[in-house]
């Protein structure tokens, strides 16, 4: 019997090479429809690409027409490029590495306009400015029973610093009740006072008995010195309690509003990086951001003890990193030239390695972009990964005397709120490790002329007005704190006369709501008021201490 | 699924070496445990063609290792992590991955390794078991097999003319 099958390798082969041709054939629309569905996914808006062109030998990409929807206006395109084209490496391809000498993007125009909208039907859809800024004016609605519920749940931090507290001081109540033994410290004064009477006798009847107790007379003053000594050290422990009950009870003192500011946070009224996302970007930046930031977490591989390799999390699970030889990261590109040109302003960029991970390329990545026309910018980003724990990214961007025509401001159900003219000035400059931030951009938006809908009542058509009326509109954001817990904090014009236009409504819901809270919690926790009672009883034992010692120096002068 | 049955009772009944089975149940252990679309498994998909192995049965069993290593797969990938980090190993493994082969076998991934390596010791385990398996059937359980009721039904349905067809 023949052990080879001649038919199974002949069809083996054909097999290879009909799945190879069908490849190359379907590959184009696979990668155009890939482009196509991850960039729609983090848009929140349509992403398009007319065709993907792709040659073999050497492996080149061109993909044609790439256009990027505006989520917040449908009818026109955030972001276009005529052509997007780059040759990879086919030798780092065989070691799964994407190396692009040169990336050239041609003919980058913003804001042109599409033929059909770019709304997603189904998808994220984007919130408008107003609606993000009303997001703060809607507040929640919960009900008496929902707050009371949402406390029950909630693991409060004043009730865990509370049982800590009662714990210490039942600790420092069992401690200072026996050393500070009024009976215990009367015995012990009493055998003192009994034997300086006995020796003071002897010593009245016969002065040479001063010569032959003496030793007894030594006895006696070193016991007294030995008391004091304790009662100096006790004195010392019982200012080191004070100390540390008193920290404990800021502590609790603290709590109820540590545990309003994490239920507040809960219902969406805190500051976490969502809400700020949500409320000063845009609800469409929001998942953009998160992913930013799980992705950073996600960077940092788990490394073993020792020589172990690290470990990273991978969609097809866990990945041992080896030592590679191959010493670029597994998608590198060398080079990036961007280029494009619109009526009022021409753009050209240009970037160096970046790539993924990062902290293989060994030099910095960079990219400068500038944009020449009514006014000028420039952005400038700097990263330098060291290792994959130390990275430095410095960013600087600047806007100077860009005029600003028809630029949409805002949407309410009303109808658009349009800057007509203006002038722009903006500066963005700072530093990001992956333990801190440092950021801060200033925003002037100079002689604006806003035009608002028609028919606007309330605080619409009080803010309308409000902002026609000012010279310059200001924004400056500070962002500190870390990657994974940034504080971002906001100042602006804008704000100031939204709120000043929304009024006292807003304010005195959002302090009942707060009330409320704290009600729940008081309810919770308890009086917090019985803290005082603490301070007072160490006081006492404080006062117990010296005139004890009282009691020992008036005989120890005597001695 | 009929014809694969009728084709698998055959070759079970047929002169077909047992060890062609055995191999074709091993085969099938690696490839229903391991990620399907990886270098090793489009070398045994060629070793399965190229020599006769018994499709037949290398087909019916790949689902039913499929669904065990989907079982395993947390364990997979526990005991991969394991051969991954083990110090005596890493300079091979170092070695290993700055080869194309091993760029390409997903063997630093620990879930792949890990069903790679159980599936391998598993197949060696099975290939002397299936083969004693076929042997016993065919010496001792063949004729009482034929001689049951079931069977007896079986033959006069159409399922048995596909078998005496083919």
């Amino acid at each position: 019997m023949k052990i080879i099958r001649l038919w199974g390798v002949i069809s083996f082969f054909a097999l290879g090479a009909i799945l190879t041709v069908v490849w190359y054939l379907v590959a184009p629309s696979v990668i155009a429809n890939g482009i196509e569905t991850a960039g729609s996914e983090a848009l929140g808006a349509k992403v398009e690409v007319d065709n993907v062109e792709l040659a073999l030998f050497p492996v080149r990409i061109k993909i044609n027409r790439l256009q990027a929807a505006d989520p917040k206006q449908p009818m026109s395109n955030l972001f276009e490029a005529d052509q997007i084209s780059f040759a990879v490496d086919s030798e780092a391809l065989l070691w799964k590495k994407i190396l692009i000498e040169e990336l050239t993007v041609d003919g980058i125009q913003l804001g042109t306009t599409r033929q059909s909208s770019g709304r997603l039907k189904e998808g994220r859809l984007t919130e408008q400015l107003s609606n993000s800024v009303a997001s703060s004016v809607e507040l929640p609605e919960m009900s008496e029973q929902s707050i009371k519920e949402l406390v029950d749940k909630a693991d409060l931090i004043t009730v865990k610093r509370l049982d800590e507290l009662n714990q210490n001081q039942q600790q420092l109540q069992a401690f200072w009740k026996s050393a500070l033994d009024k009976d215990e410290f009367k015995k012990s004064t009493v055998e003192i006072e009994n034997e300086f009477k006995r020796l003071s006798d002897r010593a009245k009847e016969n002065r040479m008995s001063l010569l032959t107790d003496r030793k007894a007379w030594k006895k006696l003053k070193k016991k007294v010195d030995l008391q004091r000594k304790e009662l100096k050290r006790l004195n010392k422990k019982l200012k080191t309690d004070k100390k540390n009950l008193q920290q404990q009870i800021v502590k609790v003192r603290q709590g109820p509003k540590d545990d309003l500011d994490a239920i507040m946070a809960k219902v969406g009224l805190g500051n976490g990086i969502a809400g700020l996302s949500d409320k000063f970007l845009g609800p469409q930046f929001t998942p953009w951001i998160e992913k930013t930031l799980e992705l950073t977490e996600g960077m940092a591989a788990t490394q073993g003890d020792g020589e172990e390799s690290p470990v990273y999390s991978t969609s097809k699970g866990s990945l041992v990193q080896f030592k590679d030889q191959q010493i670029f990261p597994d998608v590198l590109i060398k080079k990036i030239k961007l280029s494009g040109k619109d009526n009022r302003w021409q753009l050209t960029g240009n970037g160096e390695n970046i790539g993924y991970f990062p902290w293989l390329i060994g030099k910095a990545s960079k990219l400068d972009v500038d944009i020449n026309g009514d006014g000028r910018a420039s952005f400038s980003f700097d990263s330098l990964w060291k290792n994959s724990k130390d990275m430095l990214t410095k960013i600087n961007s600047n806007v100077s005397d860009w005029k600003i025509v028809d630029m949409k401001l805002m949407q309410t159900d009303q109808g658009d709120w349009l800057i007509k003219s203006g002038q722009l000035n903006s500066t963005l400059k700072g530093e990001i490790t992956l333990d801190k931030i440092n950021l801060k951009m200033s925003l002037k938006l100079s002689n604006p002329n806003i035009s608002s809908p028609e028919k606007l009542t309330g605080w619409q058509k009080l803010l309308a007005t409000s902002l026609n009326q000012q010279k310059n509109l200001m924004v400056e954001v500070i962002a500190t704190g870390s990657l994974a817990k940034p504080t971002v904090r906001v100042k602006s014009s804008i704000e100031k006369l939204f709120s000043k236009a929304i009024g006292e409504k807003l304010k005195q819901k959002t302090n009942k709501l707060k009330g409320k809270f704290a009600a729940a919690i008081s309810d919770k926790v308890g009086d917090l008021s019985l803290l005082d009672g603490i301070e007072s009883k160490m006081d006492q034992w404080a006062e117990q201490l010296k005139l004890n010692d009282n009691v020992m120096k008036k005989l120890k002068t005597s001695i | 699924m009929l014809t694969i049955l009728v084709k698998l009772l055959k070759a079970l009944n047929s002169e077909q070496s047992p060890s062609q089975l055995a191999i074709a149940v091993s085969l099938a252990v690696v490839l229903g445990f391991t990620p399907i679309l990886s270098l090793h498994n489009l070398l045994i998909i060629f070793f399965a063609l190229w020599f006769r192995v018994n499709l037949s049965l290398l087909l019916v069993s790949y689902p039913l290792f499929v669904f065990i290593g989907f079982l395993l797969s947390s364990i997979f990938d526990s005991i991969g992590l394991q051969i991954l980090q083990m110090p005596a190993l890493q300079s091979v493994w170092e070695s290993f991955f700055n080869t194309l082969f091993g760029r390409w076998s997903n063997f630093y991934y620990a879930g792949v390794i890990g069903s790679f390596t159980i599936g391998v010791i598993v197949a060696i385990i099975l290939f002397p078991l299936v083969r004693f398996s076929v042997l016993a059937y065919r010496e001792k359980w063949l004729q009482r097999f034929n001689q049951l009721k079931v069977m007896r039904m079986l033959k006069a349905s159409k399922f048995w003319q596909l078998y005496a067809e083919s």
